[in-house]
């Protein structure tokens, strides 16, 4: 179980420092699960390009590789390694999801996110851990969301942490707190359909049934809504793609969930204090959502 | 064949036939549909499980003989006693051997009952657990060590009665009846009970399963945080759960802060549940206990955060059994019902008027117990004085004990808790693929790990020696 | 001579160390103490069992006045789950949001909440009196045994649903009757009660589609007869 959070910019042509507040409203949140933290944010677009996260473990000489085979794909930008965490542009226009397994083809690698926009980082502890690991308090951007993790079911690593990005689908990633307790049924219906899990995270299919919706041209609040009825057990989540934000209540509200806007910007957490960490005068008061309620800000 | 005079005791009709009931629809079955035909629903009783799980019974003690030294009853101490609830700096609870009386409600019990365990478990230096219905005045006074229960329905909870506690439990479900609330029936909600849950007398009470003010592990953790302010951090915190997804639900109440953990196994009994629910849900105590002891040792929290086990422990062995497997003290439910009378083969013509025998009653869920244990009538409870009821739990506490003693001297121990896995045998297959120990009359325990390491053995010995594969089994 | 009011801002104390200072002012004799900076901090103000009165200068978390038993809370920002759960007596009052399980299992006493909160409001109530000035969530009022609860907006699906004796005031809209949920004749008695406890509020009584809603009592004692109504109660 988890907190989660999300923070965005309304207006399209907004950035701002999405970071470090992303960082402000996690670390209250740590309370909620200590297991690991993790953020996808969204920066500014390359025209032609994807931005690469993966993490490379330590010591095994395959940094190098990774980049020879993002090279051969199309093209790297530019790359910087912080510790195991690998980001790197890349200039590639193929499937998605052949370039994952091409880089994941190289040992000990394992890939976060592509997007044109969104980079994920995650790791075990709390908010500060993962600034440790992969600095993203002064990410400029326009939208992030973020999660930190109290493992029920699966392992306590860094592959089974939240976001969980929406692979091969750019720029879409969830956070989730509960336990999709129809997730089998939901993984097979969608395996079935051609695609693919990385994890045996139930939070994972949150994510890929979402992302099957909008690549099928669904809008986002359809996906939204037809998520309360299909997904059975109990969730809050937020879910997040290249122009905003959306997030959902399973129909009995059993995790919580509230939000806050101005015209300016809309926030999203699972408790008051990761809010107000970031809005210390208390100029916004949150709302629960309603049982089965879904919202959304696309930019 | 004529007359259907045979006595040679196999069942026969009038004409000599054997008598061939169908497994699949056997007379209990038959009786189940057609009494859930007559009641419109499904059918609610007391006690626990009816059919054999995998149990304690089926492990057995290898004592010292030649290889080790065991130890003189009587002459050379063995040490009972444990302390719990200590993670967080609170009160520890004492326990002068390591026994305590499950949680069993005054409502589902009556008042004499729960003084005589109450005073029981003050003599013997152990802990006593209040019930799905709040504190009574006449346990807090009769029992030292006073564990306050905090369930979903929160039925006559009151602060002031947890801040007297000794302990705080959070019953997030148990072995009887996990991942569902509980019914008690009209018959046994009587005024005097009513006006202390706030209930309209007579009615059939229903309990929900989930508390009222936090959903999942994430939300009890501020939950705990709110006990602890609430008795200014000074008692330990129990979680106890039904033996369903152990690993996970261990470690989950680690991670939301619990001090203490009760893990009830599915033999856990109840004052009344449905029957269906009861032999099939939950596992055995003796595979959650092996899950439970498995869990606290990956999160490195053996021995800091405390295991207690339930549910179906009868004897001073089965908890010798469960102190081998890891746990750090075991509760008893039922097993202290039947020392105060429960089954005992009195007062017959009442056992006849509820269509049972002393032996077979579960009838608990009528409110009508023949000893005066889990009732309310004023008459029946009168066949319960305390003071002598309290004496035969003190004597079985004791005789526990003095098994739980025997069982580790043989083994060579000077403590009790020094009981070691190494210590066990299985009888059977299936209880060495439960818990790992190795089945007797061999040094294998049927577990995946170990057919891999036999495989792996089998293999490198082969290589080693140039020979094809090896003969037998190890 | 203990002073007749306190100050502590919460930022720079420990949720222990703030409870603790409360109870010792409580213990003090002191009559009044605010709290600045509370953040939407968790478990602040529990179990406050000697009359004095708790102001926040700003939000509170979760279990605000949790298990208390004649204190005063006043909140001056919204507040998180459970606020006054298990409240014994005395008063608390949120002039801003709740959310879920507002005075959950209420046993006396009286919770105030100005604006709206969220799923499961009233759950399991034992007594006491829970009085929301806007709309409450889904299956509030569920297992209500006794009290009142007075919502001065909307109610969300499954309000009162499998209710023993407890009465909700509904002065908005019902989205959906709970199981056994009914709706009963308001009397005059009714609106002397909306009017006591409304008019302190400056909240308006009168003009006021007031729904009384009880239990049907179909769910008191199982009936194999009301099938219906026993379908899914089990």
């Amino acid at each position: 179980m988890c907190g989660l959070c999300g923070f965005v910019y309304k207006d399209a042509a907004r950035t701002g420092g999405v970071g470090r507040v992303l960082h402000g409203m996690l670390l209250p949140m740590g309370r909620r699960g200590t297991d690991s933290t993790g953020i996808a944010l969204y920066g500014p677009p390359e025209d032609g390009s994807f931005v690469l996260r993966a993490r490379i473990e330590a010591n095994s000489g395959t940094p190098e590789r990774v980049l020879e085979t993002l090279e051969r794909a199309g093209g790297v930008r530019d790359h910087a390694m912080e510790g195991p965490n690998l980001r790197a542009r890349v200039a590639y226009d193929g499937d998605l999801g052949d370039l994952t397994d091409a880089v994941e083809g190289v040992p000990h690698v394992e890939v976060f996110s592509i997007g044109r926009s969104m980079e994920i980082v995650k790791e075990v502890g709390d908010a500060n851990d993962v600034e440790r690991s992969s600095p993203f308090a002064a990410f400029e951007g326009s939208h992030a969301i973020g999660h930190t993790r109290m493992a029920t079911e699966s392992v306590v690593d860094v592959a089974h942490s939240h976001p969980f990005w929406a692979r091969p689908f750019p720029d879409i990633s969830v956070v989730h707190n509960g336990h999709i307790t129809n997730y089998h049924k939901l993984r097979r219906k969608l395996e079935n359909q051609g695609h693919r899990f990385a994890t045996g995270n139930d939070s994972e299919a949150i994510a890929v049934y979402i992302a099957d919706k909008l690549a099928a041209g669904e809008s986002l609040e359809d996906a939204l809504r037809a998520s309360v009825s299909d997904l059975d057990g109990t969730f809050s989540y937020l879910i997040s793609t290249a122009d905003g934000i959306g997030c959902a209540r399973d129909r009995f509200a059993l995790k919580p969930l509230l939000y806050t806007e101005n015209d300016e910007i809309a926030m999203i957490a699972s408790e008051e204090v990761a809010i107000r960490s970031v809005d210390g005068d208390a100029t916004l008061e949150p709302r629960e959502l309603a049982a089965g309620e879904v919202r959304w800000w696309l930019r | 064949m004529e007359g259907g005079a045979v006595s040679d005791g196999i069942p026969r009709g009038r004409d000599g036939h054997v008598l061939q009931p169908l497994w699949v629809w056997s007379p209990e079955t038959i009786e189940d549909i057609q009494s859930k035909a007559e009641l419109g629903r499904y059918t609610n009783r007391g006690l626990g499980m009816t059919k054999r799980p995998p149990h304690f019974e089926d492990l057995t003690f290898v004592p010292c003989t030649l290889s080790r030294v065991p130890l003189e009853g009587y002459r050379e101490t063995c040490a009972t006693s444990i302390e719990i609830g200590g993670r967080h700096g609170a009160k520890p609870i004492k326990l002068s051997t390591p026994i305590t009386i499950a949680g069993m409600s005054y409502g589902a019990l009556s008042r004499n009952a729960k003084q005589a365990l109450g005073m029981a478990a003050t003599r013997a230096g152990i802990s006593t657990t209040t019930g799905d219905g709040g504190m009574l005045d006449l346990e807090r006074e009769a029992s030292d060590q006073l564990v306050y229960q905090v369930l979903p329905s929160r039925y006559g909870f009151n602060p002031h009665h947890l801040r007297m506690a000794n302990a705080a439990e959070i019953v997030v479900g148990q072995g009887a009846k996990p991942g569902t609330g509980g019914v008690l029936l009209g018959a046994k909600v009587s005024p005097i009970i009513a006006e202390a849950r706030q209930l309209p007398p007579g009615v059939d009470q229903r309990s929900p399963v989930r508390h009222p003010d936090f959903v999942g592990p994430d939300d009890m953790q501020i939950k705990i945080e709110e006990l602890r302010e609430a008795t200014d951090g000074q008692i330990p915190i129990y979680v106890k759960i039904g033996a369903c997804r152990v690993p996970d639900d261990v470690k989950l109440a680690c991670k939301a802060g619990a001090d203490v953990i009760v893990i009830d196994g599915m033999e856990g009994g109840t004052g009344a549940s449905p029957d269906s629910l009861m032999n099939h849900t939950g596992i055995p105590t003796m595979a959650a206990t092996v899950e439970a002891v498995a869990a606290l040792r990956e999160m490195k929290l053996e021995g800091v955060v405390n295991l207690i086990v339930s549910g179906g422990i009868r004897n001073g062995v089965d908890a010798a059994k469960a102190l081998a497997l890891g746990a750090d003290a075991v509760s008893i439910g039922t097993a202290a019902m039947i020392a105060l009378n429960c089954n005992r083969p009195i007062y017959l013509e009442d056992y006849e008027k509820l269509g049972t025998v002393p032996g077979a009653c579960h009838h608990c869920h009528t409110g009508l117990c023949p000893v005066g244990i889990t009732t309310q009538d004023e008459d029946l409870i009168a066949r319960l004085p305390a003071d002598e009821a309290a004496d035969r739990v003190e004597g079985f506490l004791n005789s526990m004990t003095q098994e739980l003693q025997m069982f580790a001297r043989a083994c060579g121990k000077n403590a009790v808790h020094d009981l070691e896995p190494e210590d066990l045998r299985a009888m059977t297959i299936e209880a060495s693929a439960i818990t790992g120990i190795p089945l007797v009359g061999t040094n294998f325990a049927f577990r995946p790990e170990s057919f891999a390491q036999a495989v792996a053995d089998a293999m490198a010995a082969a290589t080693t020696n140039g020979h094809k594969a090896p003969q037998g089994a190890h | 001579m203990a002073t007749l009011t306190s100050e502590i801002d919460c930022s720079a104390h420990t949720t222990r160390e703030i409870n603790q200072a409360i109870k010792r002012a409580a213990a003090d004799g002191v009559p009044e103490i605010r709290l600045t900076n509370p953040a939407a901090r968790h478990c602040l103000a529990v179990a406050v069992m000697t009359p004095i009165h708790v102001i926040f200068d700003g939000p509170v978390g979760w279990y605000c006045g949790g298990m208390s038993d004649g204190g005063r809370i006043t909140v001056n920002g919204s507040c998180g789950w459970s606020v006054g759960e298990n409240l014994m007596s005395g008063s608390i009052e949120v002039h801003g949001n709740g959310g879920s399980s507002a005075g959950a299992t209420l046993r006396g006493g009286r919770v105030f909440v100005a604006g709206t909160t969220g799923a499961r409001s009233g759950i399991s109530m034992k007594g006491g009196t829970l009085v929301v000035g806007g709309s409450v969530g889904y299956m509030s009022g569920f297992m209500m045994q006794r009290g009142t609860m007075i919502v001065c907006g909307d109610a969300a699906d499954g309000i009162g649903d499998s209710m023993y004796e407890g009465t909700v005031y509904v002065g908005g809209s019902v989205h959906s009757l709970g199981a056994d949920c009914v709706e009963a004749e308001l009397t005059d008695d009714d609106r002397a009660l909306l009017a006591a406890e409304l008019d302190p509020h400056g909240i308006a009584s009168t003009g006021v589609d007031w729904k009384k809603l009880v239990a049907g009592k179909k769910l008191w004692n199982f009936s194999k007869h009301e099938y219906d109504a026993w379908r899914g109660a089990l």
